[in-house]
């Protein structure tokens, strides 16, 4: 790497450090630190709203998926909007004016405390959890493309974050997201920028559209009713409303971020902000991976995006086949491109014969891709090359941004958009800190521990508990590594209390004669029943978005059963 | 409720409506953008 870059990075890590430490006066009594004294302004809210949504697995993962499939993710965020009218309607004036810390501090207040335990406990661990991976996935990645140390990559995302998470509280994590949504933003745009002009000089972009439309990478809606599909129309409106009306309603993370909005019409606000502007966010993000696919249809790619993997074969007893493979996917990408040209210049006459050309020869350099697939799989022992992300190897997926960065980008960018990578893991992973260390502090050491706690002693602890899952984040990204589809395990057992516990605050909302036994024994009937619908040979095709209402649907009635069978509310 | 409340529900319903011709339009512009350039 460049020393412009490594400049760029430093200067980036200094201007967050200092920012964030540059809150602790404000910070200096447990609702200063918690809350933010309820001072935030709506706009400062709601870019952390959508910088704690917004990780480094989303930047990295989400081009990759539009680079080897297209646009159709987009549809995973159509239900958002409609989740943040909802919640603004029901849940954030309801929090608000409770004057809770946590989401489920509620619980307690309408039902009873073995609830709002419970509740914190999962929401403890499947966070822990993810803000292991939240950080490990780009550490990962850094650390293979530019040959970082992986420890030491862990320590720089996660020690900066712990530093002025713990002494700015939740005051730094929003001014400092406000930052960093900038910095992924510029970067973003500087990418597509990079990539506009990598074009050749006589393809205009309208043009290299056709030639991105042709591979099926603007096939961005898809009306098909299919459970079994996660990225259609029907699943992103239905599916996604529940996942997003739980992710924003009930998950500590989001809701601690629109407690800090000045008044309840700045938190309306806060949310609504991310309801205008989540999907164009997301478009951008997405059109980023169109863009590197059309740069790579008229520039050589590298045949395995993932070094780490080429670089195994290399040193493997297979090297001639893949030389062999390397040298006929060389020729398959000239004829594309060829292709490519002659697609982009067609008049309204020609273009559906140039079109199948291109198609024929876009098949042909997948073709050859399968077969370095097959190879990397046999050659490494890797199974993930047995699968496919649209027409890409899943392995290769998280790598092709950070590989056209390094490779085709100028000094300075280079340092800007790994800035921005930093940046969207940071966001993230200050949020979820904030938050589980308010739910350990109010739901656990307040409520259970230390009642009687003064003021001065809450804020220390709350400090502390910020460090200690912090060191507990970066520990688990660091064993994520080896634990492989454990951690996955772990993520999908986060899925499962998503839907429930959406579903125990619609009982506390929408039927007064739900009791805490009922909400209690919903919540485990609700995720017994998703963990069920998800590894039952008969139903785990259903896609994980439809597991939020199924486990709505069944909180609600047993909840009611259960509360009906033991007298109802008193 | 007051009168500041009363305005203050009246301008989050226009937000609300404001949300959903956002989201229809872009929908319908991202449909569009599909069929124009596929």
């Amino acid at each position: 790497m460049h020393a412009l870059d490594w400049l760029v990075v430093l200067a980036y890590l200094v201007w967050i450090v200092t920012d964030g430490i540059r809150r602790t006066k404000g910070a200096k009594e447990v609702d200063g630190f918690l809350l933010a004294n309820r001072s935030l302004p709506w706009w400062a809210v709601g870019l952390s709203v959508m910088a704690t949504q917004l990780s480094a697995i989303t930047l990295v993962g989400t081009t990759g998926q539009a680079y080897a499939d297209g646009m159709r993710f987009v549809q995973f965020y159509f239900g958002l909007p409609l989740a943040m009218i909802i919640l603004s309607m029901t849940l954030v004036p309801f929090f608000y004016r409770a004057r809770v810390y946590t989401a489920y501090e509620y619980l307690e207040r309408r039902f009873d405390l073995k609830t709002r335990t419970l509740a914190s406990i999962l929401f403890l661990c499947g966070r822990s959890m993810s803000t292991g991976a939240i950080i490990s996935a780009p550490a990962v990645i850094l650390s293979i493309v530019f040959h970082w140390n992986l420890t030491l990559t862990i320590l720089a995302i996660g020690g900066p974050t712990i530093l002025y998470t713990m002494l700015g509280g939740v005051q730094a994590v929003t001014w400092t997201d406000v930052k960093q949504m900038a910095v992924v933003v510029v970067g973003l745009v500087c990418a597509v920028a990079a990539l506009i002009l990598g074009l050749p000089h006589d393809v205009g972009v309208g043009q290299a559209l056709h030639v991105a439309g042709a591979a099926g990478r603007l096939n961005t809606i898809d009306f098909h009713f299919d459970v079994r599909q996660t990225y259609t129309f029907w699943s992103g409106l239905l599916g996604g409303l529940f996942l997003h009306m739980s992710y924003f309603g009930c998950d500590q993370s989001q809701v601690q971020r629109y407690l800090t909005a000045k008044s309840l019409p700045q938190a309306r606000h806060s949310l609504l902000m991310s309801a205008f502007v989540k999907i164009p966010l997301q478009v951008l993000v997405l059109m980023t991976g169109v863009f590197m696919f059309l740069f790579y249809v008229f520039n050589r790619p590298p045949v395995l995006f993932n070094a780490a993997f080429g670089a195994a074969i290399e040193r493997s007893t297979r090297v001639d086949e893949y030389r062999q493979l390397n040298a006929e996917f060389g020729s398959a990408f000239e004829a594309r491109r060829q292709a490519a040209l002659s697609l982009a210049s067609a008049d309204e006459n020609g273009r559906a014969a140039a079109r199948e050309q291109f198609r024929a020869a876009n098949r042909e350099v997948q073709a050859i891709r399968g077969r370095v697939a097959t190879l990397a799989r046999e050659a490494t022992g890797a199974a993930g090359y047995d699968e496919t992300t649209g027409d890409t190897p899943r392995p290769d997926v998280n790598y092709v941004f950070p590989a056209f960065v390094t490779t085709h980008l100028p000094p300075g960018l280079v340092g800007l958009v790994i800035a921005a990578i930093f940046a969207a893991a940071m966001s993230a992973t200050a949020g979820e800190l904030s938050a589980t260390a308010t739910a350990t502090v109010i739901d656990i050491y307040r409520r259970l521990i230390r009642p009687s706690a003064s003021d001065a002693r809450v804020l220390l602890a709350s400090r502390l508990a910020t460090a200690f899952w912090g060191i507990v984040a970066c520990v688990v990204a660091h064993v994520a590594v080896q634990l492989g589809s454990l951690i996955e395990v772990v993520n999908r057992f986060g899925s499962f209390f998503y839907g429930s516990l959406l579903g125990v605050f619609v009982l506390a909302l929408a039927f007064p004669r739900a009791n805490g036994h009922g909400a209690f024994a919903g919540l485990i009937a609700g995720m017994v029943a998703v963990a069920v619908v998800a590894f039952h040979p008969a139903t785990k095709s259903i896609s994980f978005l439809w597991h939020n209402p199924i486990g709505v649907a069944v909180v609600v009635t047993v909840g009611l059963a259960v509360s009906v069978a033991t007298g109802g509310r008193r | 409720m007051t009168d500041q409340d009363d305005a203050e529900e009246a301008r989050a319903r226009r937000l609300y409506v404001g949300v959903v011709i956002c989201e229809a339009a872009t929908i319908t512009v991202l449909w569009l953008f599909g069929r124009i350039f596929s």
